[in-house]
């Protein structure tokens, strides 16, 4: 037994040091994800010292507006925080949390899933974005690494992976070539703009299956006494979805959207029904808008929110 | 709970640890943790069937004991069948209903009358056909007086969920299996390490090859209509590796993790793609269930001691029901049936017992005949699968037709890397071929060889593994 047991803790040592090797490896991409946009988001909430309203939660909020519309109405500078849904929305809200200023307006817009089971806390993508701002492993809870420990050591492997390949088949990146999903696809605001005169490509159309989490409410909640207590405000709005998504998940959404209605402590500015938008207004899926729809939705919201800028 | 999941990697070594560290003392002890390590392992996927699989094991035992007691013969088969209708009413509900149902009105209308179809809305169990084929061989073979009833409940309920074959298979038979369940298990360097290599191998198999195969394997059944026939053919080949790596890998696991728990399964899979005739495929594919229709329908059938009609009949009953077993689809049953097919010429000619060797034994390669047979018989297996893996058999055979009369030469419109994948599996199964798995290295004496490759394979499931999919066969 003695011998079994050395083999296999040697063998499990070998496999934790590769793991931990893989999380260390620095990034050698030469086109960097659009998750390190998040540097340059938090230059501009950092250097935006008055009053100012940010928009967050996952993707369909970095797919979804035109910030520049939304400072034009509203005579507010404007600042899209958002990135990825798969951070989890206590990381997104956290994160955010850290710069938030007196007289700032919170428009969080959470993904649908975040109010489903436990994705609140995060999955894989957190990872990545602790690869890109390591400081912030201090937001992480235990609830967290828990949530996301089963993607570490695939995201590890990926890392040593794509190290080894950028390494053996290094390339260039086309200045004139921007693309879509890079860290330099986002504009002064934060908004990713890339793809605005792009082609709709075949949405990703999406299931919510699940339970709704009321720990998702109890930490809303909770963190708005907190931006209270700094002298901000935090509104919560629903994100834009398609139609064909919608009508799939209305029961969930409805269900998700009547528990907020009867147990936040904070302003909900519209219903779902708002955004559902024609599965043509959309990009490439079911929540990243195109041009026309980001107008729309930019339009309609910045109408919504007159009454609570003054 | 799935092998390859990380709730899997927490909760093996912790059943390891209390097993052998904290309960070892007593037999019972480590029974009992088996049992409710079991029912968590089973609990994982839905709690609510695990009354299903309790009152189950509660009538096995209680018919067991009866059939003992029972003074008559009469009451013995009394007994007997008060299991086989339990077990069998289970499966008829939870997998058949439905399927019969649509059937019946489906006839019924097509003769004229008007009848609506009576739906059961019901989740099928997950390993339902697993456990009860397992359970049911316990009363037969009490029945038969090949086994002594189980008088330890704990014993008896731990060998019917034993959680390493309880959703998948190998479908253990009770006189081997229940016995081990008797005696106190004593740890063994040997069995536990080649256990472990057997749970790599599995792993490899399933996450590398079965899963890289299924992502292609999805996209062109799919959307065969839209492929050409290299890529449907590719399509057909990803499938069989797909079945196999995915259904053997399963197996692997279950083995080498029973072993880790000093319990010997039976071997399920022998390299089934090396075989040289149908017959000797089947002796090699799901091993545990052919010899289960071997020993519980055909022979009790009269086998193949009749005249030709009846050794027609059994081959043909016996492989309609194997291919029924697997799912409540015509497809399952026209696959039984062509494998029926290409069985009984061998049958009939008295050359279905010709190759019970391996293939190219002792030989580096096979010879040019050993080539034609192994590519004939790897050529009906597949066309055999496509019945298999289509959802309708207009699909299966509009599949078949487009392989036929679409261009050949034209280069597959998918992904072929997973060729690769079966490249390694292929070549590493060939040379160990003679062995129960392909990682068996007991004999490869030196140590940073044998390492080495362990850490090859394992390189592989970590950088070439793709998405998890839940296995195939837990849908039978």
């Amino acid at each position: 037994m003695k011998q079994f047991i050395k083999h296999s803790v040697v063998f499990a040592m070998g496999v934790f040091l590769l793991v931990f090797m893989g999380l260390l490896l620095p990034n050698n991409n030469p086109v960097r994800s659009v998750d390190y946009s998040l540097l340059k988001k938090h230059e501009l909430l950092h250097e935006n010292n008055g009053s100012k309203l940010i928009l967050t939660g996952g993707s369909n909020v970095i797919f979804g507006f035109n910030s520049k519309i939304l400072q034009t109405k509203l005579n507010k500078p404007v600042v899209n925080h958002a990135i990825h849904a798969g951070y989890g929305l206590k990381y997104i809200v956290e994160d955010v949390f850290q710069y938030v200023k007196k007289g700032d307006i919170i428009l969080l817009s959470p993904e649908y899933s975040h109010f489903i089971d436990n994705n609140y806390l995060g999955k894989e993508p957190l990872l990545f974005s602790l690869k890109v701002k390591p400081n912030n492993i201090r937001l992480i809870s235990l609830g967290q690494l828990l949530n996301v420990a089963e993607f570490i050591p695939k995201f590890s492997f990926d890392r040593i992976k794509s190290f080894v390949y950028n390494k053996l088949k290094p390339s260039k990146p086309n200045k004139n070539e921007i693309g879509n999903y890079t860290e330099f696809s986002i504009n002064e605001f934060g908004d990713h703009y890339t793809h605005w005169d792009d082609k709709n490509k075949n949405l990703t159309l999406y299931n919510f299956n699940g339970e709704v989490n009321m720990k998702v409410i109890e930490f809303l909640n909770n963190i708005n006494e907190e931006i209270e207590k700094k002298g901000a405000q935090l509104i919560l709005s629903f994100p834009s979805i398609c139609e064909t998504t919608y009508e799939t998940n209305k029961n969930t959404i409805l269900k998700i959207e009547e528990t907020l209605i009867k147990n936040c402590n904070f302003k909900i500015l519209d219903t779902p029904e708002d955004y559902v938008f024609n599965d043509s207004l959309f990009f490439d899926t079911s929540y990243h808008l195109n041009k026309i729809g980001i107008k729309n939705r930019s339009e309609k919201i910045a109408f919504k929110l007159k009454n609570e800028v003054k | 709970m799935l092998f390859n999941s990380f709730e899997y990697l927490i909760f093996l070594p912790t059943v390891f640890f209390l097993y052998w560290f904290v309960l070892n003392q007593k037999l019972v002890a480590q029974n009992t943790l088996l049992l409710a390590a079991s029912y968590l392992f089973y609990g994982w996927w839905d709690y609510r069937f695990l009354g299903l699989i309790i009152f189950s094991s509660f009538i096995d035992y209680y018919c067991g004991l009866a059939i003992e007691k029972s003074s008559s013969k009469r009451n013995k088969k009394r007994w007997l069948v008060v299991s086989m209708l339990v077990n069998l009413g289970f499966l008829g509900a939870f997998k058949y209903f439905n399927f019969f149902s649509a059937s019946l009105s489906y006839g019924l209308n097509s003769l004229g009358y008007e009848v609506d179809t009576l739906t059961l809305n019901i989740i099928l169990p997950v390993g339902i056909s697993f456990y009860t084929f397992q359970t049911m061989s316990y009363t037969i073979d009490i029945y038969k007086e090949q086994l002594k009833p189980c008088k330890d409940i704990i014993a008896f309920f731990a060998f019917v969920s034993f959680f390493p074959q309880l959703v998948a298979g190998p479908i253990e038979r009770a006189t081997n299996l229940l016995p081990q369940f008797y005696k106190k298990r004593e740890f063994s360097y040997k069995k536990a390490s080649d256990g472990l290599r057997q749970i790599l191998w599995g792993l490899f198999k399933k996450i590398v090859v079965a899963d890289n195969c299924a992502k292609v394997v999805n996209q062109i059944f799919e959307n065969y209509n839209e492929m050409n026939s290299s890529t449907l053919l590719v399509g057909a080949v990803f499938f069989a590796f797909q079945i196999y790596g995915d259904f053997s890998g399963y197996s692997d696991i279950a083995i080498g993790t029973s072993r880790l728990f000093g319990f010997n399964l039976m071997q399920n899979f022998s390299f089934p793609y090396f075989s040289r005739d149908i017959a000797e495929f089947w002796r090699r594919w799901h091993i545990s269930l052919s010899t289960w229709f071997r020993d519980y329908v055909y022979i009790p059938l009269g086998g193949s001691r009749g005249g030709t009609a009846m050794k027609i009949r059994n081959t043909f009953i016996i492989f309609v029901v194997s291919g029924f077993w697997h799912g409540a689809n015509w497809t399952f049953v026209i696959w039984g049936f062509l494998n029926a097919l290409y069985f009984l010429p061998l049958l009939l000619t008295n050359k279905n017992r010709i190759n019970t060797n391996v293939v190219a034994e002792g030989k580096l390669i096979f010879n040019i005949k050993e080539f034609l047979q192994l590519s004939t018989t790897f050529l009906l297996t597949i066309f055999a699968w496509i019945f298999f893996r289509a959802s309708t058999i207009t699909e299966a055979i509009n599949y078949i037709k487009r392989i036929f009369t679409t261009s050949l030469v034209s280069l597959p419109m998918v992904d072929v890397k997973p060729f690769l994948y079966i490249g390694v599996l292929v070549c590493i199964e060939w040379f160990q071929r003679s062995k129960q798995h392909g990682l068996e290295l007991s004999e490869l004496k030196i140590m940073p060889v044998r390492w080495s490759i362990y850490i090859f394979v394992f390189c592989l499931i970590l950088f070439f593994g793709a998405q998890s999919e839940s296995f195939i066969y837990f849908q039978f």
